[in-house]
């Protein structure tokens, strides 16, 4: 996982384009959910995969 | 015995050699009904004219010798996304607080093939998300049932009905079941038609379904799925099982991992060989690829109406839409090609075992009705589409259901189903209705 600045500068991000979507408040009462969303995001861009790692589903594997 | 105890196979048996008849039945679950809604609000609709209809229809083919199925005269609850032909389906949120299916979600005709009466719909969270439903905890009325599949839980575990469907995103169906104390079975992705179920997201929402046996359980996998899948598969030997020891324990609460500890004693001292097992490295990224997922397809779901209307749902689920929203498709993408590896790893993980065990929740049923629990034992299953089912295993000091989640390969639900009955006869839960009041 990359560090806790990048994740502070993506839940800004986040946060600023949620203003602008739907408020100032409706976005800071959202806060908690874009933290959690940020740090789910920067974890799945972090992770390494294979050129071969396809979307399986169960059925298939 | 009176008849709102008894278990799906009895009341079977009985209905088939004509000591007990459908409309018997349904007036003793209606009548529990009636006793217990008031406290414990799991219902959105009891559709007592239908099932009455229904009920009449099937005790008179019972006495011309005709049986639909296993579950011919068998009312079972069914969670309030189910599509269920002229009768109203909330999904829990105003927006469709008017709305009248005109047709059977695809389970609901294969319960009704097999006999089975709608008694009514149950309670679930808004849009089968994290916003509670109203309903109470059987075990204790000052707790919650879980979630998001509340009403159903709790309608089983009362006595209200003696199965029930739910539906699992992340830990929609073992959650409740736990906090209840049923059983609870969360199939492999895709076994049971998801379709004219509402979605919250495709890729992880299951069809699953509450009993309060797994020998119930059964007989309702084979009518959903075929009794190649529902069919127990009977152990040789008692089962070697591996014990996750990463992840778990460090969410777990004391007394759950107490309580977990203490059901494989019991386990062990009946001869299942119980070993520790190392989780895949690609396990410490599931939870977010999980939360990409949900958020990423409920975003996709909800966007026209949330659009037009965002305060049309409550807080929690319109935050999780505004989230998702804004996940780069890239990441999402991602996600779902870290779901192969994922399901690779653990297929590979199980490869010496009859199974995998965990803890079924992190706590017992929480104080109060705010919060449904946390899915994170739940969720990573959800996510790979493994089957899994829970039994109960025990209770905390202050007498709260403690659950064994057992988690299986892909399509193996003959074989869990086979563990978890020597689980469940070895760990000696009763299975009588709780008493609420």
């Amino acid at each position: 996982m990359k560090g806790p600045v990048e994740k502070e500068s993506l839940v800004k991000r986040l946060l600023n384009e949620a203003a602008s979507n739907w408020g100032h408040e409706e976005a800071e009462s959202m806060r908690a959910v874009i933290e959690g969303i940020a740090e789910a995001i920067i974890r799945v861009d972090s992770f390494n995969l294979d050129p071969r790692d396809e979307p399986f589903m169960a059925e298939e594997v | 015995m009176e008849a709102y105890k008894l278990g799906i196979s009895k009341a079977s048996e009985l209905i088939h050699c004509g000591a007990l008849t459908p409309s018997q039945l349904l007036e003793a679950l209606l009548k529990r009904i009636e006793l217990l809604e008031p406290y414990l609000e799991a219902w959105v609709t009891v559709d007592e004219e239908g099932a009455r209809l229904q009920a009449e229809r099937l005790t008179g083919e019972a006495e011309n010798g005709r049986f639909r199925g296993a579950l011919h005269g068998i009312p079972v609850g069914v969670k309030d996304i189910y599509y269920t032909s002229g009768v109203r389906t909330t999904m829990g949120s105003p927006l469709y607080g008017d709305f009248v299916p005109k047709v059977d979600a695809a389970s609901i005709r294969l319960l009704k093939e097999a006999g089975a009466i709608i008694i009514g719909k149950t309670e679930t969270t808004e849009f089968a998300q994290a916003d509670p439903a109203p309903t109470r905890n059987p075990w204790n009325l000052n707790h919650t049932p879980g979630g998001s599949s509340s009403g159903s839980a709790a309608a089983v575990s009362s006595g209200m009905c003696q199965a029930a469907l739910g539906s699992q995103t992340g830990g929609s169906v073992i959650r409740p079941a736990t906090f209840c104390g049923v059983v609870g079975v969360k199939p492999t992705y895709g076994l049971i038609s998801k379709r004219g179920v509402y979605p919250l997201a495709w890729s992880l929402d299951h069809v699953g379904f509450f009993t309060r046996s797994v020998e119930d359980a059964a007989l309702l996998l084979s009518a959903l799925a075929g009794e190649e899948h529902g069919r127990p598969r009977e152990l040789n030997r008692p089962p070697r099982i591996g014990v996750i020891r990463g992840y778990f324990p460090e969410l777990a609460h004391e007394e759950v991992w107490r309580g977990h500890e203490q059901a494989l004693e019991v386990l062990r001292d009946a001869g299942a060989e119980v070993l520790d097992v190392p989780l895949p490295d690609v396990f410490e990224v599931v939870p977010s690829a999980h939360r990409v997922i949900m958020a990423s397809e409920s975003a996709s779901v909800h966007e026209e109406m949330f659009r037009t209307d965002p305060h049309g749902y409550r807080r929690n689920i319109r935050a999780m839409i505004a989230a998702g929203l804004m996940v780069p498709a890239s990441t999402y993408l991602r996600a779902l090609r870290i779901r192969g590896r994922f399901i690779e790893a653990m297929s590979a993980t199980m490869e010496d075992f009859d199974c995998l065990v965990t803890p079924s929740t992190t706590t017992p049923a929480l104080r109060g009705l705010e919060s449904t629990g946390n899915p994170a034992f739940n969720a990573p299953w959800s996510y790979g589409g493994l089957p899994t089912i829970t039994v109960p295993c025990g209770l905390t000091r202050g007498g709260l259901p403690l659950g064994l989640q057992i988690v299986d390969l892909p399509l193996n639900e003959s074989h869990m189903l086979g563990v978890a009955e020597w689980c469940e006869g070895v760990l000696g839960f009763p299975k009588d209705p709780h008493e609420p009041i």
